[in-house]
């Protein structure tokens, strides 16, 4: 039984992995079929011309660089709050959003949106995108920082304020430095969130606001087509080193 | 102080409360309400949403997702406990190996669904297998039934599974296993008479981690299932385009906010501190 | 006849070798301690006697029947735990019948009750190890492994985490089950007066090593090493020869003749209760201790005094 495991763990990791890098694999491959005919590019250059594409991959980099600037600090500042002091209201309305489906969350937001908009005169667009992409991340941000804050010795602080810091200052000078590492990995999180995410930026995206996952899901809709494959390589590596870096942050 | 405390809190109230909890507010007063002539929302006031939640012809579909999230559920835990015993065994590896199953997740969920199309289409990787090596004449139909979903789900959670897990197990007494063997049990007589009674908190947490995002899983069965698979969130999601059925779209919704948090309540009541 | 035999018992670590040579016999129905300080391989022999691990040299016998290669379940003995591991989830009565379900025995409900009886328990017999003190614990752990009826008893410190006045109580406690049950007891400790007080034979280990054996009163008497003397008590050592503090004494008149005397200054008189510990400076600047009843007279510090003994009872023992 005891030599049965280690196999049956290997089996488990094939399962995990071997998807994807076969999908990987056969990104290379020269013929559209699912069968190796020899290495080549040529998907690679199809997806790099593609222009619809590169409009896409634009637009998700903006939302997401936007974002996780607003979720980081938003995230951050409200873990540090609920830190000194819990509001059950705030800390529960937030980890709800994380429970909460994604697509109840999206059609919610639509349903805000469009209400918004007869009084407002906007349209759905870049800015409802990113607001919508700011209240997700920021719950993984909390989720982040709170775990780093929980490790923390409030007992710094107290000696801070002891030695003459004023609040601000205990928290800029003393936790804040001791946070950064969290902050980051956080960050690195929130990017990635926000640059997969396809079903609410997908409800609440306007008609020029075309994001990489929504070009590729209906990509992936249409049929079989190998520069899926190709896109997919490129984000799968992409946010792997995103996600490699952000761990080795929070280990610090 | 207390206006310290507000400024690192406004923002996070403010997105929340803008962009969550009055959307939320707005679900539910959609779901009271009318659907429109052409498309919209409006009076006059009714229950009648939430009533038609209970026709056959939506129980199909509400069954079929429960089904399917239990299936996946399962089979994340049967697949999960195994992989999270020997990682908690595994002394100076744990971290590498722990990295090893999340680091999939983390990347594009997307990209993780349609590697599962890629294998399983009619033209995917594994009839043309079967097909070059003449195992079968016709490819197989894998894709777009609730086999497949269940598969897509079972893969894109089963990290998920094995958190929990892995956190009680790594947490249990090693005395407890020498204790249990002085005392004459077997190896397997110590693992169900000691370990797994004493794992489940982790199998009640790797429950919850599953099964809610599974019953809510829309891409999952919209890539892998086509039409043919419909979840839930699927249903809603075709109430807000294609029926433009707002109100009832609006209940179903909150109808489904209702079990996951009823699930939560009942399976976190009693390890609730350490969750949040 | 139940007699536990330890035949040249090696066992190696990656960075040194924690047993050294064991060999020893424990006679049936025996109270036997092992005593040393931390780190001289007194529990590692125990794990290799519960069959946690295997010796890498030696025998390990059991009423004539070899154990190396048992797995511990396979084995006629079970063990208290110095962390007593209870079973969470299971109550003390749980707990106590764990190995007899194991064994599928048809006559359980009744040895599970009488088991806890036997520790004093029975009110507790629903309870959650959570819910129970520590000395509650410590009666569950015994019941769980005695009710099994082994062949020979293992307890790995089993008094360590107790507070000091529960420990004393149950140790005359454990010396009656003891007595009571007929088991033969292996004891592992550090502390010197728990060993002495509970103990038929000690035997005392140092790096690897058993130093000397026998019984509580030969071993502090007549120690066979410096270590042992000092391990087991105080000792004045003077130059090669030690003597204990309560066979010192110390008066101001001139002790009786054929009295080995040292002419001496108080440095310092605690009064521990039982006792009076009068610290004394020799003029060759050896620091001794004399341990003297109340009645014998009070000394000051700075007081010239006599400190002497009986040259019988002298421990001649070469560093």
């Amino acid at each position: 039984m005891k030599r049965l495991l280690p196999l049956y763990v290997i089996a488990i990791y094939a399962f995990l992995h071997v998807p994807l890098l076969i999908l990987c694999g056969f990104s290379f491959n020269s013929s559209k079929f699912t069968v190796w005919e020899g290495f080549s590019l040529v998907w690679y250059e199809a997806m790099w011309n593609d222009g619809v594409l590169a409009e896409a991959t634009w637009n998700s980099l903006v939302i997401a660089v936007v974002s996780t600037v607003v979720a980081t600090a938003v995230g951050t500042l409200g873990a540090y709050g609920l830190w000194k002091k819990n509001s059950r209201l705030l800390s529960g309305s937030m980890y709800l959003s994380l429970v909460t489906p994604e697509i109840i969350t999206g059609i919610a937001m639509l349903a805000t949106f469009q209400w918004a908009f007869r009084y407002l005169h906007l349209q759905l667009g870049m800015t409802t995108v990113i607001f919508a992409h700011v209240t997700f991340s920021m719950a993984y941000v909390l989720l982040v920082v709170m775990a780093r804050l929980r490790t923390a010795d409030p007992a710094l602080e107290e000696a801070a304020l002891d030695l003459g810091a004023t609040e601000w200052q205990a928290f800029r000078l003393v936790t804040l430095p001791m946070l950064k590492p969290g902050i980051a990995a956080a960050a690195l999180l929130a990017f990635t969130v926000s640059f997969d995410d396809y079903v609410i930026t997908a409800l609440v995206a306007g008609v020029d606001s075309e994001t990489l996952p929504m070009v590729l899901y209906a990509m992936a809709r249409r049929g079989a087509n190998p520069v899926v494959s190709a896109i997919s390589t490129v984000i799968f590596v992409g946010l792997g080193l995103l996600i490699v870096v952000s761990e080795r942050l929070q280990k610090t | 102080m207390m206006r310290l405390r507000a400024f690192f809190l406004l923002p996070a109230w403010a997105f929340t409360l803008l962009l969550f909890l009055a959307p939320m507010g707005i679900i539910v007063v959609y779901s009271l309400q009318t659907k429109g002539v052409y498309g919209g929302v409006g009076e006059p006031w009714t229950v009648e949403n939430y009533v038609r939640l209970f026709d056959p012809l939506y129980g199909v579909i509400l069954l079929r997702s429960f089904a399917m999230a239990g299936a996946a559920t399962f089979g994340c835990l049967v697949l999960a406990f195994p992989l999270a015993l020997y990682i908690s065994r595994s002394g100076t590896r744990k971290t590498l190996l722990l990295n090893l199953v999340m680091l999939p997740f983390w990347t594009s969920f997307l990209v993780r669904t349609y590697a599962w199309m890629f294998l399983l289409r009619d033209t995917g990787l594994i009839n043309s297998m079967l097909l070059g090596m003449g195992l079968i004449s016709e490819p197989l139909p894998l894709l777009y039934n609730d086999g497949a979903v269940v598969v897509g789900l079972i893969y894109g959670y089963l990290p998920f599974a094995v958190l929990p897990l892995y956190s009680n197990l790594e947490r249990l007494d090693k005395g407890l296993l020498e204790a249990a063997a002085d005392l004459g049990a077997k190896p397997w007589e110590a693992m169900l008479h000691v370990v797994l009674p004493l794992t489940a908190p982790g199998m009640r947490a790797a429950c919850v981690l599953v099964f809610i995002p599974s019953l809510g899983a829309y891409l999952t069965p919209d890539l892998l299932g086509g039409g043919k698979s419909m979840m839930i969130g699927n249903l809603v999601q075709n109430q807000f385009t294609s029926a433009r059925d707002w109100p009832f779209g609006a209940a179903l919704s909150l109808a489904l906010m209702a079990v996951v948090m009823l699930l939560l309540w009942a399976l976190l009541r009693r390890d609730c501190e350490e969750m949040l | 006849m139940s007699e536990l035999i330890l035949e040249g018992i090696y066992k190696d670590f990656p960075t040194h070798r924690v047993v050294d040579g064991i060999t020893l016999t424990v006679p049936q129905g025996c109270f036997y301690s092992l005593l040393g300080p931390s780190g001289c391989g007194k529990t590692t022999t125990l794990r290799m006697i519960a069959g946690f691990d295997e010796p890498d040299r030696g025998l390990i016998k059991l009423n004539g029947r070899t154990l190396n290669g048992l797995r511990p379940y396979e084995r006629p003995v079970t063990t208290v735990f110095q962390s007593y591991a209870l079973f969470p989830h299971l109550t003390a009565a749980e707990n106590v019948a764990f190995g007899l379900q194991r064994r599928k025995d048809p006559d359980m409900a009744r040895k599970v009750r009488d088991a806890l009886e036997l520790v004093q328990l029975s009110a507790k017999a629903d309870r959650l190890p959570a819910k129970m003190s520590g000395g509650e614990r410590q009666r569950t752990a015994l019941a769980r492994a005695l009710v099994l009826e082994p062949e020979l008893l293992l307890l790995d410190e089993p008094l360590s985490a107790l507070d000091p006045a529960l420990r004393k109580q149950m140790r005359v406690e454990l010396k009656e089950l003891q007595a009571r049950v007929g088991i033969t007891f292996l004891f592992i400790t550090h502390d010197q007066e728990e060993a002495l007080s509970l103990s038929d034979r000690i035997a005392v280990m140092r790096q690897g090593r058993i130093e000397q054996m026998g019984s509580p009163q030969e071993i502090y008497l007549t120690p066979a090493t410096r270590f042992v003397a000092s391990f087991l008590g105080g000792v004045n050592w003077v130059g090669d020869v030690g003597v204990r503090p309560e066979l010192t004494r110390i008066s101001r008149e001139r002790p009786p003749t054929g009295m080995r005397v040292k002419e001496s200054t108080v440095s310092s008189a605690m009064f521990l209760g039982g006792c009076f510990r009068v610290e004394a400076q020799t003029a060759a600047g050896e620091s001794l201790v004399a341990q003297i009843a109340h009645g014998l007279g009070q000394f000051e510090r700075g007081e010239r005094v006599h400190l002497w003994w009986d040259p019988s009872d002298e421990m001649a023992l070469p560093e």
